[in-house]
């Protein structure tokens, strides 16, 4: 049973981790800040709360199973999914409203803003 | 367990350092603002990475405190983007 | 009656985040980016505050799904969302996902749904 729990939490840390990784080169990839914000999701809503879900499995093998420890872990991940949707949601308005520019490939394009948008080939990096 | 422990560490730290890299070349605010929070989510990682190396107990309230707080930082950056418009 | 909805749409959610993050992680590993981003105006049949900050979270929490903003209810209409797409392929796609986390939200909150009311 331990060591079953300690493989499982080895492979949820690595995995964990490997989103978080996988989501900060994706903000390389990606083309404008909706689509980078877009792409957080995978690291704090699926990442991180798979590296919380090892730590606690760790707990589970070593000094055994608590309830105290089991609520802060569904807490802790509840957190991570409410606050970071939260901020993105926050931070996506914010861009919108200061003006980052929206990629030409979108489509449709409900929001479309009354300004023309600059085509400039160097606002895509 | 310890050698799963130090990859998710070195993965961490890389995206730390990617992330850094990528704040000083993102081309606006936004972009800045959003890779700033993956670097702070990614810190939260490797505490308790940190913690399940130590058996520490205290690490978990931390990730828990760090997870509530951390949208502080990012409704300043986003009242700093749009100016202080809501 | 509720609570099993609840248990059910914590494992739907958990579901779509797998799901989405798949997607995430295929189009940055392979060359290329093979994103459709679109924006779409999407009315919403929620109508308490509650209803419509968890739809907003849900939804943004989905990786390749995210939230610009809200329009409020004015007399007579609905509170709008305006989403942020990566991988729908087309404005009827995309509005069908978003309709079905919808339902299933409100059978939470409601206990039942009356499909097409008022949206």
């Amino acid at each position: 049973m331990t060591i079953v729990l300690e493989v499982l939490a080895a492979i949820f840390v690595v995995v964990g981790s490997l989103l978080v990784l996988l989501s900060g080169v994706a903000m390389f990839r990606q083309r404008d800040a909706f689509a980078r914000i877009s792409v957080m999701s995978p690291a704090t809503g699926m990442g991180l709360p798979l590296i919380v879900v090892a730590a606690f499995l760790h707990r589970c093998a070593t000094t055994g199973f608590g309830w105290l420890d089991l609520g802060k872990t569904v807490l802790t991940v509840a957190a991570l999914l409410v606050v970071s949707s939260v901020a993105s949601n926050i931070l996506a308005r914010a861009a919108y409203l200061s003006g980052a520019a929206v990629h030409p490939v979108t489509d449709p394009q409900d929001l479309a803003r009354a300004p023309e948008q600059p085509e400039d080939p160097e606002r895509w990096r | 367990m310890t050698i799963a422990v130090w990859i998710a560490s070195i993965l961490l730290a890389a995206t730390v350092l990617i992330g850094l890299v990528r704040i000083a070349t993102a081309p606006d605010a936004a972009s800045r603002a959003i890779v700033g929070d993956l670097v702070y989510f990614a810190m939260i990682g490797q505490l308790v990475v940190l913690g399940i190396v130590t058996g520490s107990e205290a690490v978990v309230d931390a990730a828990l405190l760090a997870a509530l707080l951390g949208i502080l930082a990012t409704i300043a950056l986003a009242r700093i983007i749009t100016r202080g418009r809501r | 009656m509720r609570v099993l909805h609840a248990v059910s749409y914590v494992a739907y959610i958990t579901r779509e985040i797998v799901k989405g993050s798949w997607d995430v992680v295929r189009d940055t590993v392979t060359s290329g980016v093979d994103s459709t981003p679109a924006i779409v105006e999407m009315p919403l049949r929620c109508r308490s505050d509650l209803e419509v900050t968890a739809l907003a979270s849900s939804i943004t929490i989905t990786p390749g799904t995210l939230v610009l903003g809200t329009a409020d209810a004015a007399e007579g209409t609905a509170p709008v969302l305006f989403v942020h797409s990566m991988y729908g392929r087309s404005r009827d796609e995309i509005l069908a996902g978003l309709r079905d986390m919808e339902d299933r939200l409100l059978r939470v909150t409601r206990g039942r749904v009356e499909r097409g009311e008022a949206s």
